[in-house]
C-alpha cells in the first residue's frame, strides 16, 4: 500500500515531520500516528529481547547538540523472519530513520511498515517478516 | 507430563487426507477439516472487532476505566498483564505479537486437539470427546477449559471457566469469570482460515462481542521458541517512556 505523504513542517535539518491524513486508528496510544519524522542518525545499540527489539541511537539538533533517542520496533520473532539478526545493526553505523514520534516530544519513536523506514548504506532494510523489500545486508 | 507430550506431538493432520505442503497454491485441493499446520494472524495477532463493541456494565466499566486509567495522563499503559508475563488468556493470547497458531491432532489421542501458540509458548487442549463442562471448583483458569465439536467442516470450541482478571484485548477491556467463548475455526481454502469469535459474558456486556482473525499458513515456516522472560520485560519497561502496547483495539473490519 502506498501512503501519499505530505511534508507540512520542516523543523531543523536532517529532521522532517510528515503527516498520514487518514491513517490515525492508533490515535490514542503513546506515539503519534499522524505523523512521521525523519532523522540521520548514529547507532548506539540494537536491544534484541521481547517484548519488541529496541534500537538505540543518538542524532543532533540544529545547533549541533546530541540527542539519545529509541525506536520500538517488532519482536525478535518478526525481525529475525524479516531476516534480521541482533548483529544487522551495531553501534557506530550510520542510518537514516522514519518513524512514528512519541506524543510526548521524547525522541523515542515507533517503528511500523509500510511507512516507517530504516535506511542503512543507502539501502532500506526489510521490516516485513513476510519477506518483501531488500533483506538486510549479510554480515 | 513431558513424556506424554513428547510420544503425542507426532504432528498429524487433524483430518488425514491432504498434507499440506510450501509449494502447494492457494487454488489446490485441501481437505476442509485439515486445519493442521502454523497458522498467521499476521501484525499484532489479528484480533479485531467484527461490527460495534458491546455496551460494558457497570463492573466491566470500572475495571477497564483502572485498566486504561493512564492513557488519560501518560498516554500508555504501562498495567498491561502481559508486561509482567501474566497468561494472556483467550482471546488476548491472539492479540498478542505476531506469532503463530498451530493445530495438532494425534492418533494415539483422537479424544483432543492441541493448540498452540507460538507467542509466550504455551497451547490449549481441546477436549472432542463429547465430554461434559467440568466442575472444577471454581478453579480460575487463564485459558479456560475447552470443549470442541465439528458442525460440517467448521471446528467450534466452547470455552468457560475463565478467571475473572483477565484482559479481552490489549486495549484494556476486561471480561469475567462468566465469559463464554466460542470460536469457529473454518479453513476457507489451501492458504487461507478463518476464525470467528463470539464472545458472551453477561457480567461485564451486554451484548456480544464479535471478533475474528483471518489467519494466513505459513507452511514453510517453524514454530519457533518465544518465552516471555519476566526479566526481559522489566528490562523493556525500563526504557523510559516505550511501551509495548497499542492501546487500541484493531480496526473494525
Amino acid at each position: 500500500m502506498k501512503i501519499k505523504l505530505s511534508i507540512v513542517l520542516l523543523l531543523f535539518a536532517g529532521f522532517y515531520v510528515v503527516s498520514l491524513p487518514g491513517f490515525a486508528h492508533h490515535g490514542s496510544s503513546a506515539y503519534d500516528f499522524t505523523k512521521l519524522i525523519t532523522a540521520k542518525a548514529k547507532v548506539t545499540s540494537l536491544e534484541w529481547g521481547n517484548p519488541h527489539c529496541i534500537l538505540k541511537f543518538e542524532t543532533k539538533d540544529e545547533t549541533g547538540v546530541v540527542i539519545p533517542g529509541s525506536l520500538e520496533m517488532y519482536n525478535p520473532l518478526w525481525m529475525a523472519r524479516a531476516g534480521w539478526s541482533k548483529e544487522t545493526l551495531k553501534a557506530g553505523d550510520e542510518v537514516e530513520i522514519t518513524f512514528h514520534p512519541a506524543k510526548n516530544g521524547s525522541w523515542n519513536g515507533y517503528i511500523r511498515i509500510p511507512e516507517c523506514k530504516i535506511l542503512f548504506h543507502g539501502r532500506s532494510l526489510n521490516l516485513d517478516e513476510n519477506g518483501s523489500g531488500t533483506p538486510p545486508e549479510p554480515k | 507430563m513431558a513424556a506424554a507430550m513428547s510420544l503425542a506431538m507426532t504432528p498429524v493432520a487433524v483430518a488425514q487426507s491432504v498434507a499440506p505442503s510450501a509449494a502447494a497454491g492457494k487454488h489446490d485441493a485441501f481437505d476442509p477439516r485439515d486445519l493442521s499446520g502454523q497458522w498467521s494472524g499476521g501484525l499484532g495477532g489479528g484480533l479485531h472487532t467484527v461490527g460495534k463493541i458491546p455496551t460494558m456494565l457497570p463492573d466491566a466499566q470500572a475495571k477497564f476505566a483502572a485498566n486504561t486509567a493512564e492513557l488519560k495522563t501518560t498516554g500508555v499503559i504501562t498495567v498491561d498483564p502481559t508486561f509482567s508475563c501474566e497468561p494472556p488468556g483467550v482471546p488476548r493470547i491472539y492479540d498478542l505479537g505476531s506469532s503463530l497458531v498451530e493445530l495438532y491432532q494425534t492418533k494415539d489421542r483422537p479424544d483432543r486437539i492441541f493448540l498452540f501458540y507460538e507467542v509466550i509458548h504455551t497451547w490449549r487442549t481441546i477436549w472432542m470427546n463429547n465430554r461434559p463442562m467440568p466442575d472444577n471448583g471454581g478453579v480460575p483458569l487463564a485459558l479456560g477449559y475447552s470443549l470442541g465439536h465439528w458442525e460440517g467442516n467448521d471446528l467450534v470450541i466452547d470455552t468457560t471457566g475463565f478467571a475473572d482478571w483477565g484482559w479481552i484485548n490489549r486495549a484494556g477491556y476486561p471480561h469475567s469469570d462468566a465469559l463464554h467463548l466460542v470460536e469457529r475455526f473454518h479453513r476457507m481454502d489451501r492458504e487461507h482460515m478463518r476464525l470467528d469469535l463470539t464472545l458472551n459474558d453477561p457480567k461485564a456486556y451486554a451484548e456480544a462481542w464479535k471478533m475474528a482473525i483471518d489467519f494466513v499458513l505459513k507452511a514453510d515456516w517453524d514454530f519457533a521458541e518465544s518465552f516471555c522472560r519476566p526479566s526481559e520485560s522489566a528490562k523493556f519497561k525500563g526504557n523510559g517512556d516505550l511501551t509495548a502496547t497499542d492501546p487500541n483495539v484493531a480496526p473494525t473490519k
